[in-house]
């Protein structure tokens, strides 16, 4: 579903953010990208989701390329930041709406925003303006923005942040109802257990580089995701992207 | 002290930062210079008003004048900034969270935001009263290093009283949107209305200035008593050392005592404001689907219209043009006088000129961009072309000028001043020079992109974006001007057969413009997060 080969972010002034990233997400699998912070997972996961330009590398989404066919490619996911800054002008409906129809959704829509919104307890708030929300109503509305058109490809940066126990759990289970239904999922996260738990896969970025990949079980092995996690933030010298992939047969 | 300058500088460098033209130090010095250059375009025309004013002045044995009625005509003009200014920079809380949690106390923070403020009018009163004050030394003969010191230290006083003034006004908008329910309506109906009585206030200033002939004596009781800051700047220049002191005493002191007045109560004004009521009784009912186009257009005008600040500065320009051609039909008799009077091909030309200087100034798509902040990743992330993108934007502004621009024609065609024909001659001429600036808008937004400002007043109102995008627009008139000449004068054509040149140069040059940011522009847009 996503392809990212040979991905290479350098920001004006020389900084590589990312150097030389392959990895897939295929159908039916939530992958977790973990990373130290400024790694370059944003970075990684905002050049997938067609928002940041980048040097080197093709990403593919569905076999289409977010480079030059960017519509057809965002057509397909949807992407949910970090800090979700949304139009506060906007009521939520207006926001849901606003959404639904430039993913060109149709009559579907209502039942989708009922079914989320009643989920994550939204409903009541979501006639009054965003400007007045709070940081997790905010990520709930965007959460249900990018759920109701059913995306193929989900990627989230760092999604539990702000969340209430409840909505994390509620999330938790449309991520696998997501992947359950053929699409895929792609997250960025520092909560090690629940990446642990949730994930088929996990990437590791460590300075723009990938230093691991691979099925949980065979990354973590008898360990913790948190041990291997804190060994290979250890390693002064990462080992080459192109060795670790070599090693995987999945990349 | 020292904490008072670390917020000063806060504050200041997050208003220059907008001006900045890249990340890089150059671009620093670039929104510096784009400063520099406005400034002087300012001081420019002040030179040109004021000496203009100053020798009917002198010829009426008035010039001591002069300098109160200029003071007073840039006071105005700082102070419609400024309200607007302090209703989000003052009482803006996006970073109340931040600075109330400093340990500073409300004054410091009160007084550093409202010094910002300040520190802009003091530019604009010096860009005002520098020339004036000139004027005033070379036809009173006063030249000289009292007249200079006295006139740099009335700028620095006069500045603080539109800066308090605008705060006061700021406060009052920013409370009373606040307490209504369509408060971003509100926000937007004040702020017109606010915008509208220092236009019409600004207006009888060349009232005043012609009244003056027949009634100095009033004016300088008015200068004596209600405006006497004006009148004390006016002695201070003619030597009065005991006028300079008064001067800062009026000025200076209400300014500290208004600020210290209100910073006492800041917190508790900030958490009013912030108050919003998030209720929970919303019951969902069909969400109607609409196409894309039409939802990217309905959240660009949702912006304009929800944004007092964006609505007053980048539609007002739309709305004088109206309401001067709802003038026009108002005061139909002395306008055909005037026309016959001028003649056919110089009336058309003066229409021409006035209604592209105010159409310059109603440019939403050259902030548009910068506006999307940092919800830009929102349509980046959507499935939305940048055809879609940049046509959602243009049309933003078509529709907010092409019904003034209607409105003006339908109201000077129903005058008679000018034939029908010509009329809608002028009308497509400004509908073609608005798509031409509305592209390129989005070209200078492109080009000075800021989406990390924290609120949409540094955006349109300092932003190096807006000064491309509304001085870009006039400069860039110049060569259009010059094919209606060429066509209508030196050809012998006709004022008719010169609109027509122009419109068709124009739609011309907006089609090449728009087919670029399809391709070159859509490539930057890329580039931009």
């Amino acid at each position: 579903m996503l392809e990212i080969e040979h991905l290479t972010k350098v920001y004006p002034g020389g900084k590589r953010a990312v150097d030389d990233v392959s990895f897939r997400v295929q159908a039916g699998q939530i992958v977790g990208f973990i990373g130290h912070n400024g790694a370059g997972k944003t970075t990684t996961l905002r050049c997938a989701a067609g928002i940041l330009d980048f040097s080197e590398g093709v990403i593919t989404v569905n076999g289409h390329d977010v480079r030059t066919q960017p519509v057809a490619a965002k057509r397909e996911m949807a992407f949910l930041p970090d800090n979700p800054d949304l139009y506060e002008f906007m009521t939520g409906v207006k926001y849901l709406k606003f959404i639904a129809d430039l993913y060109g959704m149709g009559d579907e829509r209502t039942e989708r925003i009922r079914r989320y919104a009643d989920a994550f307890g939204l409903t009541g708030a979501l006639g009054s303006p965003i400007g007045g929300y709070s940081h997790g109503m905010k990520q709930k509305l965007a959460l249900i923005s990018a759920l109701m058109h059913r995306p193929k490809l989900f990627i989230l940066d760092e999604p539990f942040v702000g969340l209430d126990p409840q909505a994390a759990f509620l999330m938790k289970g449309f991520l696998r109802e997501l992947c359950d239904e053929g699409g895929c999922v792609l997250f960025s996260t520092h909560v090690l257990e629940v990446a642990e738990k949730l994930c088929d896969r996990i990437v590791i970025i460590k300075n723009g580089r990938l230093v691991e990949q691979g099925e949980t079980a065979q990354v973590i092995g008898n360990q913790s995701l948190e041990d291997v996690f804190l060994e290979l933030a250890a390693q002064t010298d990462a080992p080459g992207p192109a060795a670790r992939e070599g090693e995987d047969d999945h990349a | 002290m020292r904490k008072l300058r670390c917020l000063l500088r806060v504050q200041m460098s997050a208003m220059v930062h907008a001006m900045n033209v890249s990340s890089k130090r150059s671009g620093a010095l670039g929104g510096a210079a784009l400063l520099f250059i406005a400034d002087l375009l300012m001081a420019f025309f002040f030179a040109i008003y004021a000496a203009g004013i100053g020798l009917v002045l002198q010829a009426h044995g008035a010039l001591d004048l002069l300098m109160p009625l200029m003071g007073l005509l840039v006071a105005a003009s700082c102070l419609l900034l400024t309200a607007m200014g302090a209703q989000h920079v003052v009482f803006g809380t996006r970073d109340a969270d931040l600075l109330l949690s400093l340990p500073v106390g409300s004054f410091s923070v009160m007084l550093s935001k409202t010094l910002a403020l300040y520190l802009e009018n003091l530019s604009l009163f010096a860009s005002g009263m520098v020339p004036s004050g000139i004027v005033w030394m070379v036809l009173a003969g006063r030249a000289g290093v009292w007249a200079v010191l006295a006139l740099a230290a009335g700028c620095v006083c006069a500045a603080a009283l539109p800066t308090l003034a605008g705060v006061v006004a700021g406060f009052l908008m920013a409370w009373l949107s606040g307490r209504v329910r369509h408060k971003a309506l509100a926000s937007g109906a004040l702020s017109v209305v606010f915008t509208l009585a220092i236009l019409v206030g600004s207006m009888q200033i060349n009232r005043l200035a012609a009244w003056v002939l027949t009634n100095a004596d009033g004016l300088r009781r008015v200068f004596a008593t209600w405006l006497l800051p004006f009148g004390l700047w006016q002695r201070a220049m003619a030597g009065g050392a005991a006028a300079l002191a008064a001067l800062a005493l009026v000025c200076l002191a209400p300014f500290f005592l208004a600020v210290w007045l209100m910073s006492t109560q800041y917190k508790r004004i900030l958490s009013a404001l912030r108050a919003r009521l998030v209720r929970g009784d919303y019951r969902l009912a069909r969400v109607a689907a609409s196409g894309q186009f039409a939802a990217l257009f309905a959240k660009e005008a949702g912006r304009f219209f929800g944004c007092s600040v964006y609505l007053v500065n980048m539609g007002l320009g739309a709305v004088m043009l109206a309401a001067a051609g709802v003038a026009a039909l108002a005061f139909s008799g002395p306008v055909r006088i005037a026309c016959a009077q001028l003649g056919a091909a110089a009336s058309v030309e003066i229409a021409l000129g006035a209604m592209v200087f105010m159409l310059a100034l109603s440019n939403t798509a050259c902030v548009s961009i910068s506006l999307e902040g940092r919800s830009m990743w929102i349509v980046k992330s959507a499935p939305v072309s940048a055809r879609a993108f940049f046509g959602a934007k243009l049309a933003l502004q078509l529709a907010v000028c092409w019904p003034c621009i209607a409105v003006a024609g339908v109201c000077a065609a129903l005058s008679g001043a000018l034939g029908a024909g010509t009329v809608a001659l002028l009308a497509a001429s400004g509908a073609c020079y608005t798509l031409f600036t509305a592209v390129w808008g989005l070209w200078a937004n492109l080009f000075f992109p800021r989406l990390d400002c924290d609120n949409e007043t540094i955006v349109v109102k300092q932003s190096a974006a807006s000064f491309a995008g509304l001085f870009g627009g006039m400069v860039l008139a110049l060569p259009f001007a010059g094919v209606y000449f060429l066509v209508a004068r030196a050809a012998g054509a006709g004022a008719p057969a010169g609109m027509a040149a122009v419109c068709a140069a124009l739609l011309a040059a907006a089609w090449a413009l728009w087919r670029l940011l399809l391709g070159a522009g859509a490539r930057r847009l890329a580039k931009i997060a």
